[in-house]
Formats: structure tokens, sequence, C-alpha cells
């Protein structure tokens, strides 16, 4: 055997368990160096990649498929265009000056606004919104219009999206997400934030869960360096009484 | 490349038409496959709202960057299946309370409920799933429970051999002998 084959031996071992997304860290960083080794030309790598992924596949093809629901082709579609939209218009979107008062231009404004969000936040947030225009919502597509906002997503929980919107020209903010959890009577969300490193969190307004939906102002201070989301007392606490249940210091 | 097929074929030629932004080629490419990826995502992650949601990150990824999938790395439908089974993984391994939430659900229940809400074009699948599963029974039992641990439980090799109490290099082993008999239905097939 040479030292091509018995280094080959190796890779397939590897493969064969990454293709099932098997590997410890440890094992995934060898065979990334030993893929490396070999070189992006090598066809040996290339085939026993090639035949693993085939196998990986047949495993999923083994599972009676799950038809997606009834709008999901369509929302997948929504959502390309949407991203096309967006791509398309990076100049007109994030334009400095004061925004044009039509009712038509205003509307296109949120459209792109919201629009980005749900590029930035992979679509969750736009299940906060509620189906259909109510008062809270022109709110927030309000704000979500103005030039300068920004959305700040905290790391997603398996069926759990929450995000701060905020505008550096505007006090206060809002909140969005979906999928939270009900909470016991008495109990409410409470957002903080954290106005400098070696400081203390801040409350920022109490909110609470709709059918697991969220979009609530709230009283984000000018600058902060991170969020958290905790559960509070009704009426909501000065500071945290529990771990918060979302944090985030990429703001 | 070993697999070659029409379907393949097809699939290159769907993905080079989304490269072009070509909305039709996306959309084939999406009926085809998001019945399968769903049921990996929800055997993986068995939440149908986040399964869901993992197909249509998969499909939206897919769009931004076709170019992502190489034509010689293997066939698109490993790729998309690769790229879904990733991600639901990810889920899975990001949020341990969910894990212990998930013991309590029942797998099967939750797959019965889509698969009787719509009638899915099946193509030639329904041939492929009785091959693999011809194939899946006739590996040795220890053999298919690592690979079923690892690939739908979302189970390192570390975390099988804990949970088995066997030694990591006999999960190592299992892994390979039973990832190459099956190769060796995958290869005599495109041969």
């Amino acid at each position: 055997m040479t030292t091509s084959d018995r280094s080959h031996d190796l890779i397939e071992e590897l493969v064969a368990a990454d293709v099932l997304h098997g590997l410890d860290e440890l094992d995934r960083r060898r065979l990334e160096r030993e893929l490396e080794s070999h070189g992006p030309d090598c066809e040996e790598c290339d085939q026993l990649i090639a035949e693993y992924s085939e196998v990986a596949a047949r495993l999923a093809v083994s599972l009676d498929p799950a038809a997606p629901s009834a709008e999901a082709e369509e929302r997948v579609i929504a959502l390309v265009r949407e991203l096309d939209d967006t791509s398309g218009e990076p100049e007109r979107a994030g334009r400095e000056g004061p925004p044009t008062r039509g009712a038509s231009r205003r509307r296109w404004v949120a459209f792109v606004a919201v629009a980005a969000a749900f590029a930035v936040l992979g679509g969750l947030v736009g299940r906060a919104l509620p189906r259909t225009g109510t008062r809270v919502d022109q709110r927030f597509l309000a704000f979500a219009a103005e030039p300068g906002t920004r959305f700040i997503a905290f790391p997603p929980k398996v069926g759990e999206t929450l995000a701060v919107a905020v505008n550096p020209a505007a006090p206060g903010g809002w909140i969005v997400g979906s999928g939270l959890p009900g909470l016991a009577d008495g109990k409410v969300y409470e957002l903080w934030y954290l106005p400098e490193p070696n400081g203390n969190l801040l409350p920022a307004g109490t909110f609470e869960a709709s059918g697991g939906r969220v979009i609530s102002p709230v009283s984000v201070g000018p600058s902060f360096v991170a969020l958290a989301v905790s559960v509070e007392p009704h009426g909501g606490s000065q500071t945290p009484t529990l771990p918060p249940v979302f944090i985030t210091t990429k703001v | 490349m070993v697999v070659r097929s029409l379907e393949d074929a097809r699939d290159r030629d769907l993905v080079r038409r989304v490269i072009a932004k070509d909305e039709e080629a996306f959309r084939s490419l999406f009926r085809r496959y998001a019945p399968m990826a769903k049921a990996l995502a929800l055997r993986v992650v068995r939440q149908t709202f986040v399964a869901e949601e993992i197909v249509q990150e998969a499909f939206l990824a897919l769009w931004r960057n076709p170019g992502a999938f190489r034509e010689d790395r293997g066939s698109f439908r490993a790729w998309m299946l690769s790229t879904v089974h990733h991600r639901a993984v990810d889920a899975v391994r990001r949020e341990e309370a969910w894990r212990r939430r998930s013991r309590e659900h029942d797998p099967d229940a939750l797959v019965a409920e889509d698969v009787g809400a719509t009638v899915v074009e099946e193509l030639d699948h329904a041939a492929m799933r009785r091959e693999i599963r011809a194939a899946l029974d006739q590996l040795p039992a220890e053999q298919r429970q690592v690979l079923e641990m690892m690939y739908f439980e979302a189970k390192t090799q570390s975390m099988i051999a804990e949970e088995l109490k066997l030694p990591l290099g006999t999960v190592k082993s299992r892994t390979l002998l039973g990832m190459r008999r099956l190769r060796d239905l995958v290869v005599e097939e495109g041969s």
C-alpha cells in the first residue's frame, strides 16, 4: 500500500462520517487538513465525497416524503423576489436625505425596509406581522421605513426568533418576533439594554407574545453594547430577576 | 463522477438556469426536492414549523448562491439534502433544551400529519426508497443503529459512543463499514 492509498483510507473513513454530519470537531478539522493536503484537484477525494454524499442522500430518500404546506412554494418564490428587489435597489433604499412624504413612496420604502428585514432575519420576523394592517402594524412599518433603521437579531432558537429594530435618529425602537413560548400568568417578557461595557442593564420595556408573536414598541437608549430579554413579573423590573432567555452582543 | 443519470443531468441544467435567475427553474427544483428535504429536516428536528423553515432557508441559499453547488462533488440532490441536513443538525445541537422536549414527541405522528396533507409527486423516488430501505435492512443491526443515530438524531460519533457505552473506535469502524456497504449499492446502481 502506498502512502497515497493510506491517505485516502483515512479520508474515506472521515468523509463517510462527515457526510452524515457526525464527525466531532477534532476529526472534522483533521479531514479539512487531509483534503487540503491533497489539493482541490484530487479526483479520488472528489469521488469519495461524491459517492458518500450520495449515500447520505439515499438515507434521506428512505424517508416518506413530507409535503410542504400549501403556501410554502409561493412564500419562497415571494422571498426570492424580495431578495432580488432589495439587492437591486441598495442605493435608493439607503439614500440619505428627507424621505418623500407621498403615500406610494412611503409604501415602497416600507416594503424595501421590511424586505431587508426578511433578508437579514431569514423571513422569520415576517411571521410576527399581523395579516391585516392594524394600527400597530402601520406604526412599525413607518419606523422600519425610516432611513437608518436597522434590525438586531438575537441568536435564534429552534422555532423562536426575536429582533429589535432601532434607528439612531429616532427614539425607542420596536421588538418583533415569533414562536415565543407563552408565559405563566403574571409574567411578561422584558427587554434590557447595556449602555456601556461595564454598566448595568437598563429596562427598555415589557411585552407579551400573542400566539407566540410579538410586535411592540420599546424604549432602547441611544447607544448600547448588548441587548437581553428576561422573563419578569407583570409590570416589569428595574433589574433582571432571572437569567436572560435571549441575549446578544452583536449590536 | 460515479452517479450519472438523466435526473442528475436535468438538475444540473436547472441549477445553471437558477444561476441566470430563472425563477421557473428554481420552482422546478423546489417542487422536486422540497418534500424529501422537509421529510429529512422533520426527522431530525421533529417540529413541522422548524422543518419547513429550514427547507425554505436552504432554497433561499440556493437562490442567493447557486454556485455553491459544485458539480464535481456529486449530484444536486445529494448537495441539497446535505445542506438541509446540516442546517437541521445545527438547529438541534444549538438547542439542547429543545432536545429534551423532543423526546416527548412522537416523530411518526408528525410525519404522518404532513404526508397525508398533500399528494406528493413521487416520480422515481419510490423505487429508490424501496432499494435503500432494503439495503438498510441488510446491514448488521449495530451498523444500522450507528448510521441512524448519526444521521437522523444529529449525534456525533463521540456522543454515540458515550450513549451506547462503546469505544469510539468501534463507532468509527461501524460507521465506515455500514457506509461502505451502502456505497456499494449506489455505485452498482450508477454503473
